[in-house]
């Protein structure tokens, strides 16, 4: 659980840095994409942060709403790849 | 064209030193001449840059009795048959310009004439009579109108900074001004960044009498929809269009003075020179920048547009440094932020028009608001033929096309086109479905304002309000008529013709010539069904079907390109000059007291650190940039003008002229 929590609140300091939404408004199950708070360039960002952070290499078909909707879906995401 | 001031204050006698620094102010419209007229507590006058009857022009002109007086900035452009149909009426003229037909137009038809204009203007009259002060502003806001207005104090200027200089008005930046700047790339019309100043909208004219205001439209921008599309066919659509587009650019050739063109190497620009040289073949100057940043540069397109029409071209080449080097001067003609660096190399180009010693040019803008020509039109598409079908794995790959300079989309699968482009992706049935995007895009820049800022702001909703300016007024027309009506109404006037526009030009004393811009022009094609312009995914077919076999088939056929300008190697490259890093600093971001310095540092950190950064923080660096440059110099570092820097202003007044009997 721990490790869920920390792993989210990284999550929500890296979007906050390179988007320079204000903390605040990123929440869990804040749809990021919907919102707009991410672009193009935030989004590839992301794919490499996971890469760095959590050693998550992501495939091109599990580039998806689905899985990164929100902070809650990308942990989930990482969680079903480290299972995996 | 040339700059128009003046101010009615009904506490004051108006001292002419004070009508005379609003004029020096704005000295770059009007180098030739400048001339003013007072009586009593009204003052105006105008600086002048000659072009129609250059002796016999001089402002303000007044009627036969002497009772209306004008001051006037622009061009009436059937002005020769309106003079005859006004002589036939009786009128007496003591000029040969196009300024007096305004006047005598006015007292024969009062203030039903405007629709009589076909041009470009500004101007304002003054009846002794009745004392009132009447002033208009051109259908598309090609020409600048501003003004202050309170109870018993009314100033206007073609610029703010005239207006700035009379001592009774504040100067202070707008938070709400600059929210919408960062929505829509501009204020929404009459807003301007500084408050308590306001525009005149395009197609209005004021009336101020007695401490009262009143503004009323003239002219609207009326788009067909299936009920009323022109009926004819796609030849007929054609052969109407180029019968207009060429009395368009005659009309648009007269001058005492000789006219030049630009070319961008681009569709919309070669076509307006291929017509120059169809109305009056001998020779033609044109004009074009470049950019030594190859991704940007054209360069090898306006080389075989001006080989192929055979003009005398002069050409040149920007540098990023001189993009960054210009933008102090920019944004003192601007007086708005902006958003994109394009203008710094229009105010370059003007500048080398003017070293050439030409006066007027003829450019192509508009082309691409009246027969779509953005990708945001075709963006507005795509997005509708998707949310059809929200699931389709082919759908948004259509998207790719459009913005080839991003090459992170390049390399998008669906899914990701999805995350990028979905935003809002089932609200079709909103007026402003076009743009939701792309003001969603620009709004992320507010993140870096500081934090009493955006408590201040928390509650105001650029987006709400203009949809409740726009009322259900354009809900009944076809998608694509929606999006040119947004674009025109809002970026148009508020952006390209002003900040990429006239401000670029008469910085350097140089008149635009917009022929896609004459009004019958934008009417007929308001009317046109929407596969006329954007067919499929073809943008601005009828001009490509027009020019078919007249013009060189590279530019033809060349995809379209944006125009765009660099902006991390002007800013942040390593010969970027030092004012940024000032106006960047901590100390002057805290001064200016609009952005978060934190947020600030570290956006310079990421773009500075050669990682991907996105075109958000591109437009925000821009925007960071040109804010901190408006405050400190019509905030911080502005001062009145003093006595001797005062240009040399002719009085005029009713013992310069005898009556004129009709």
């Amino acid at each position: 659980m721990n490790v869920a929590i920390s792993q989210v609140e990284q999550l929500r300091n890296f979007i906050s840095e390179v988007t320079f939404t204000d903390i605040e408004k990123i929440q869990e199950d804040t749809l990021i994409f919907q919102e707009g708070i991410f672009d193009s360039l935030g989004f590839l960002s992301l794919i490499s942060f996971l890469d760095e952070e959590f050693g998550i290499e992501v495939d091109n078909d599990e580039l998806n709403e689905e899985n990164f909707e929100s902070i809650k879906a990308i942990v989930a995401f990482i969680s079903k790849k480290n299972r995996g | 064209m040339c700059g128009i001031a003046g101010c009615i204050d009904k506490r004051e006698i108006i001292d002419q030193t004070i009508v005379n620094k609003m004029l020096t102010r704005i000295h770059h419209r009007g180098p030739d001449e400048c001339g003013m007229y007072i009586d009593g507590n009204v003052g105006f006058g105008s600086v002048r840059l000659s072009i129609i009857d250059i002796a016999g022009g001089q402002q303000p002109i007044p009627n036969e009795d002497l009772s209306l007086w004008i001051v006037f900035n622009g061009e009436i452009f059937n002005y020769i048959e309106l003079r005859e149909e006004l002589e036939s009426a009786g009128h007496k003229f003591r000029t040969n310009t196009d300024t007096e037909v305004i006047l005598h137009l006015y007292e024969e038809y009062g203030d039903d004439f405007l629709s009589r204009l076909n041009g470009q203007f500004v101007f304002s009259i003054w009846n002794r009579k009745t004392g009132e002060m009447f002033l208009a502003r051109d259908r598309l806001g090609i020409r600048p109108l501003y003004y202050y207005f309170e109870s018993d104090l009314f100033v206007y200027g073609s610029e703010i900074k005239a207006i700035f200089e009379y001592p009774k008005v504040r100067r202070k930046i707008s938070e709400e001004g600059l929210a919408e700047v960062f929505t829509f790339w501009s204020t929404l019309s009459p807003n301007t960044v500084f408050e308590g100043i306001k525009e005149c909208p395009p197609g209005h004219y004021i009336k101020f009498r007695d401490g009262n205001i009143s503004i009323q439209k003239y002219w609207n921008l009326k788009f067909a929809n299936s009920s009323n599309y022109f009926k004819g066919s796609f030849e007929e659509a054609i052969a109407e269009f180029d019968k207009l587009f060429e009395d368009a650019v005659k009309i648009r050739l007269r001058a005492d003075v000789p006219v030049a063109a630009y070319l961008s190497g681009g569709i919309d620009s070669s076509i307006t020179t291929a017509y120059i040289k169809k109305i009056e073949p001998s020779i033609l100057q044109t004009f074009s920048v470049g950019f030594t940043e190859k991704e940007f540069d054209e360069t090898h397109y306006q080389n075989i547009a001006s080989a192929y029409f055979n003009t005398r071209h002069i050409s040149f080449k920007c540098t990023d440094n001189e993009v960054a080097e210009n933008f102090p001067n920019v944004i003192w003609h601007t007086e708005i932020p902006v958003l994109r660096t394009s203008p710094s190399p229009m105010y370059s180009l003007s500048k080398k028009v003017r070293e050439n010693n030409i006066k007027v040019v003829i450019t192509g803008e508009g082309a691409d608001e009246i027969l779509a020509g953005y990708n945001i039109f075709k963006e507005n598409k795509i997005r509708r033929f998707w949310a059809k079908d929200p699931k389709s794995r082919l759908r948004p790959l259509l998207l790719k096309k459009l913005y080839p300079y991003i090459t992170a989309l390049q390399d998008a699968n669906p899914n990701v086109l999805k995350l990028f482009f979905g935003y809002k992706l089932n609200e079709t049935d909103s007026p402003v479905y076009s743009h939701l995007l792309r003001w969603k895009n620009s709004s992320n820049i507010k993140n870096h304002f500081n934090k009493k800022l955006k408590d201040q702001l928390k509650d105001f909703d650029p987006v709400a309000n203009l949809l409740g300016s726009l009322n259900g007024s354009i809900d009944d027309l076809d998608p694509l008529a929606k999006a040119q009506y947004i674009e025109i109404r809002i970026f148009l006037s508020g952006y390209l013709l002003s900040s990429q526009g006239d401000r670029m030009g008469m910085a350097n004393s140089v008149e635009g010539r917009y022929p896609f811009l004459d009004h019958r022009l934008v009417e007929f094609c308001a009317s046109l069904p929407p596969d006329f312009k954007l067919k499929s995914l073809n943008e601005k077919v009828l001009l490509k079907r027009m020019m078919k076999g007249k013009l060189p088939e590279e530019i033809l056929k060349r995809p379209k390109q944006a125009y765009r300008a660099p902006i991390l190697s002007s800013f942040l490259g390593k010969d970027a000059p030092e004012f940024v890093k000032d106006l960047l600093s901590v100390e002057s971001i805290e001064e200016a007291d609009i952005f978060n310095p934190e947020t600030v540092e570290k956006l310079i950190a990421k773009m500075n650190s050669g990682k991907a950064y996105s075109e958000i923080d591109n437009m925000a660096i821009t925007a960071i940039i040109s804010t901190q440059l408006l405050f400190r110099l019509f905030i911080k570092n502005f001062q009145y003008l003093s006595d001797d820097q005062l240009i040399k202003c002719v009085v005029k007044s009713e013992m310069n002229y005898k009556t004129v009997s009709r």
